[in-house]
């Protein structure tokens, strides 16, 4: 009897959860590899972008290493980033030109360079923060989901709490020191073929160790968002027969993205301000330039000024963009009524 | 014999509260046959909601069997392999508080178990839009947010959005309790259009007692997380004993 059943539970849409991942990291392999084959096998070049400081083993030697997919999939993040870099060469290209005649700073050849060079800086901040909000994203995205998902789901519940709690309870500069001083000569000391001499660079430790920690707070901010759903919408879901997996992705994730929007703002900001803490590892970004040039000029005061005006800049334009997509996804009969 | 298509047995469900064990349900029989109206009526916390979300699986329940269509569905003693999801795409569920969808338009309510649970080709998913939203007369709402909706009209939208499905049968949970008396008339008018023109299998759980003696075709008395007692629609108004006149009286005087 039981073999005719209409209901059978044999449905290969179960198993949705794992396969979206391992087809989303089989895609991210796929395009990293053809970026790395253009790169290393055919010498092209994007956005000016060489090959991020890493010598990768791949084409050079017979051999091909299990650990070299990771840093493909890293090395592919950056080139997608990357895209960016177009559109702040322009604004690089104009901020000084444009500043060269205000009145307050600049006064001759010393502030052209002075805040070229800020420019410059500012644009590394913004990758290496946007970059680490991205990479954050689907990191915190699979960290919340695994923990609101009803039942276990193997050990990764647990995983997923304590990533959490580490990343939330350890300073963002020690993090950032473990990544850039500590992983390298432990990889090294693995006497892996190829990698006797691995390092990170200084813009990949502060992308890897800003993206890692603001995953962790991400994560509680989605989940929050996903807990803030009344349960009546899963319940019509189910009732509908949607799976879990579907109630998810079409039901409360679109809600949830929507409230979460001031939260991850304020995420988001946190990250283009506390980049600035990658100066510590040497990374060569806004504050590092401010620093550096501080030193150089005796112009304290004024460049930091500066710095901090770049930072708002960018900062400030995060909350007004996201306050428009607030503003535009908002949901009738959510909050308080707007006419 | 033709199979009940809902049948639950010995059912019983005890909910885990921080003053201990509570009953919800229990002994519990009920048999649904196609075509059937049950109107399911009993006071405020007597188990009405818990008994419709337990023969669709939505909560689990502690002791008993549940049988769709004639196959068992759910064993508390013994693990079932079935597919919860197509089981529940063949009943309708209909709530007090409507749960559309709040972040998709009516139509996209409707569209969406269409096409992912029916999966059902586009063309086929656009009439059966247009059909349902005629149904509820609301064709004209079709691009509106729930938020932009009157009670009554999104209560309708959900009964649009269960029709859709075709399903087997429905179960309304006090479809008209959050409504006001106006509002309360234009989705009975619906409910009433399914029983005649559609000849739709229904469970109600409501205390409009007119509307449930006008058309259900059988009325089962809730009390105490128990059945107390079921028959025809005149028990409403002839009660057959004291206690049964007690308890309707008691019902009416705290709506
Ligand atoms: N999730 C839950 N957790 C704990 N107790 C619950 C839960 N759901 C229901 N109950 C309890 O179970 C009992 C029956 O609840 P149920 O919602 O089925 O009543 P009802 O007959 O539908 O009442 P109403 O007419 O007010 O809707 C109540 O005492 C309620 O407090
Ligand atoms: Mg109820």
């Amino acid at each position: 009897m039981e073999s005719t059943s209409k209901y059978s539970a044999i449905r290969p849409s179960k198993s949705n959860f794992g396969w979206w991942i391992l087809s989303f990291l089989l895609f991210l392999c796929g395009i990293g590899f053809i970026y790395e084959f253009s790169v290393n096998k055919l010498g092209w070049t994007f956005f000016g972008f060489e090959n991020f400081g890493l010598q990768l083993p791949l084409f050079s030697g017979e051999r091909a290493y299990y650990f070299d997919i990771v840093m493909i999939v890293i090395n592919f993040v950056f080139w997608v980033l990357s895209v960016f870099n177009p559109v702040l060469a322009i604004i690089d290209i104009i901020s000084p030109f444009s500043l060269q005649f205000s009145p307050i700073f600049i006064s001759g050849d010393k502030w052209v360079i002075i805040i070229r060079a800020l420019a410059d800086a500012a644009i590394i901040t913004l990758q290496i923060s946007l970059s680490s909000i991205a990479i954050g994203f689907f990191i915190a995205m699979f960290l919340a989901i695994v923990l609101v998902r009803p039942g276990r789901v193997w050990g990764l519940k647990i995983f997923s709490q304590a990533y959490i709690d580490f990343f939330r309870s350890t300073p963002l500069l020690v993090q950032l020191f473990i990544i850039f001083f500590g992983i390298p000569p432990m990889i090294q000391g693995l006497a892996i073929p190829g990698f006797e001499r691995f390092t990170f660079t200084y813009i990949q430790a502060a992308i890897i160790g800003l993206s890692l920690n603001t995953a962790a707070y991400q994560a509680e901010i989605i989940r929050g968002g996903i807990l803030a759903i009344p349960t009546g919408q899963t319940e019509a879901a189910r009732a509908l027969g949607l799976t879990t997996t579907q109630t998810m992705r079409f039901v409360i994730l679109p809600q949830a993205l929507r409230i979460i929007i001031p939260p991850f703002t304020n995420e988001g900001i946190n990250i283009i301000l506390n980049s600035s803490l990658a100066s510590s590892i040497s990374t060569w970004e806004l504050t590092r330039a401010a620093r550096n040039m501080s030193a150089f000029y005796y112009l304290a005061f004024e460049i930091f000024l500066a710095a901090a005006m770049f930072y708002f800049v960018m900062a400030y334009s995060l909350a007004r963009l996201t306050k428009k997509f607030e503003i535009r996804y908002r949901i009738p009969g959510l909050g308080i009524h707007h006419d | 014999m033709t199979n009940a298509l809902i049948e639950v047995k010995n059912l019983k469900k005890t909910f885990r509260t921080r003053g201990g064990e509570l009953v919800a349900l229990q002994n519990i029989n009920l048999r649904i046959m196609p075509g059937e109206v049950v109107a399911v009526i009993g006071s405020s916390g007597s188990g009405k909601s818990t008994l419709l979300r337990c023969m669709n699986l939505l909560i689990t329940p502690t002791e008993g069997q549940v049988y769709f269509d004639g196959e068992l569905i759910f064993n508390s003693e013994a693990p079932v392999d079935i597919d919860i999801d197509s089981v529940r795409k063949n009943i309708g569920m209909v709530f007090q508080a409507f749960n559309l969808f709040m972040h998709l338009t009516v139509k996209n309510n409707i569209h969406l178990a269409l096409k992912q649970v029916l999966n059902l080709p586009d063309e086929e998913i656009q009439d059966r839009i247009k059909d349902v939203l005629e149904t509820v007369n609301l064709s004209d709402k079709l691009n509106s947010y729930p938020g932009e909706l009157s009670g009554g009209q999104q209560q309708r939208v959900a009964i649009a959005r269960v029709l859709a499905m075709r399903p087997k049968l429905i179960f309304f949970d006090e479809p008209t309790s959050a409504l006001d008396p106006e509002l309360t008339g234009e989705v009975l008018e619906v409910m009433k259009r399914l029983v005649t023109e559609y000849q739709y299998t229904l469970v109600v759980v409501s205390h409009e007692i007119p509307f449930a003696r006008e058309v259900a075709n059988r009325v089962v008395f809730m009390d105490e997380a128990e059945i107390l007692y079921e028959g025809g629609p005149d028990t409403l108004v002839n009660p057959p004993n004291e206690r049964l006149k007690k308890f309707l009286s008691k019902i009416l005087s705290t709506r």
